[in-house]
């Protein structure tokens, strides 16, 4: 699936070497979010993370970065195993 | 479980003594019987050792697994970048000053956050408020430098400037190297005696059951955060000294290929492959731990 994943999005950007650890960060931010183990909430995050980067290039190109993973802290204070997650 | 924390105490003075003399002859002698180079290495190695003192409060004794740790790291690294850069402070003593100072700060704010959680919680936790500070440390380049990191000329130390015809290898490597190692003893007793105090025994107590020390009167989550600020303080300083090895100038050859006169930023992100070694440290310590309670104990 990660594969498919990497199929899908060379058309858009050219393949690099360094292309998978962008993935990696941001899919792990992502499951942070959404919560270990669970469909809805990968979909949940995927959305979030998505949403908020495109909002931080636009007027916060500084803070892109950071705004993620302040989100993923903020959801890790409230709910430790991420919004969708069941082991809370 | 405990075989990470062996006390010391256990062997006989006669028997320590045998060990840690010839470690110090050794220590001492270093700079003037190998070769510059690897006296700088051993020093890096030594600033390394700090750290992992500081880290080793934390996952040995406390049984809290940080992700984060290379944020105090770059804390450390990068206050004594900005104490150059906005202050112009030149002294050693004031940098290391100012990173217990930062890192205290920080560690104190960091902790007071994560303390309220476990295992893989906390150790996300750590490890998603490290990356803020990475990201930002990444993104604001007139601040930080970016991925250029920032400069750091070479400091005095106890007052005591380069001689401007001096070279900066014999400096790194006699004067730094001698400056680093009596940090490192410092760290080393100070540690020593945290681990051997009540206070660390209490932190062992925590990491062996935590339900017991909390019905023996152990105020957990106060204890937790007190090892997390001197675990975290710890990895500021071998920061701040760590800082020194990245500085570029025209002494110091090797520095202009490692294109980071003060990284930071590498430093900060050194922490996913810190993470990725201190997983597979958990992953041995689990194979024999019981398992006490859910892990996240709000």
């Amino acid at each position: 699936m990660a594969g498919l994943g990497g199929a899908i999005v060379v058309p858009s950007q050219s393949a690099v070497l360094g292309m998978g650890v962008d993935a990696l960060v941001l899919s792990f931010i992502v499951v942070v979010i959404g919560g270990l183990g669970s469909l809805e909430g990968a979909l949940v995050g995927a959305l979030i993370v998505g949403v908020f980067r495109e909002i931080g290039i636009n007027w916060f190109p500084e803070l892109e970065l950071a705004v993620l993973y302040l989100i993923a802290a903020a959801v890790l204070l409230v709910r430790p195993a991420g919004l969708f997650g069941r082991a809370a | 479980m405990s075989s990470v924390a062996v006390p010391l105490a256990v062997r006989s003075p006669v028997k320590a003594l045998a060990w840690w003399v010839p470690i110090a002859v050794l220590l001492v002698a270093v700079p003037h019987v190998i070769p510059p180079y690897q006296t700088i290495l051993l020093a890096y190695g030594l600033v390394m050792a700090i750290a992992a003192l500081g880290f080793n409060l934390l996952l040995g004794y406390t049984g809290l697994l940080s992700f984060g740790h290379s944020a105090f790291f770059g804390a450390g690294a990068y206050v004594v970048a900005f104490m150059v850069k906005y202050l112009h402070v030149q002294s050693m003593e004031l940098y290391l000053l100012g990173t217990i100072v930062a890192s205290f700060a920080l560690s104190l704010l960091f902790g007071f956050v994560c303390v309220r959680y476990t295992k893989i919680f906390f150790s996300i936790l750590t490890l998603a408020l490290s990356q803020v500070l990475w990201s930002l440390a990444y993104k604001f380049y007139n601040v930080t430098g970016g991925s250029d990191g920032l400069r750091v000329p070479t400091p005095t130390l106890l007052g005591v400037a380069l001689g401007s015809n001096e070279d900066k290898i014999n400096f790194l490597a006699h004067a730094y190297y001698y400056y680093v190692l009596a940090v490192f003893v410092m760290c080393l007793l100070v540690m020593w005696i945290v681990v051997h105090s009540p206070f660390g025994k209490a932190l062992q107590a925590i990491r062996d059951n935590e339900t017991r020390a909390r019905f023996v009167g152990i105020q957990i989550r106060k204890y937790r955060l007190v090892a997390f600020l001197v675990s975290g303080v710890f990895t500021g300083i071998a920061g701040a000294l760590g800082s020194r090895r990245r500085t570029s100038s025209s002494g110091l050859s090797r520095a202009r290929s490692s294109s980071c006169p003060c990284s930071g930023v590498s430093m900060l992100s050194a922490g996913r492959s810190w993470a990725r070694l201190s997983s597979t440290i958990s992953r041995l310590r689990r194979s024999g731990s019981p398992s006490t309670g859910r892990g996240c104990s709000a």
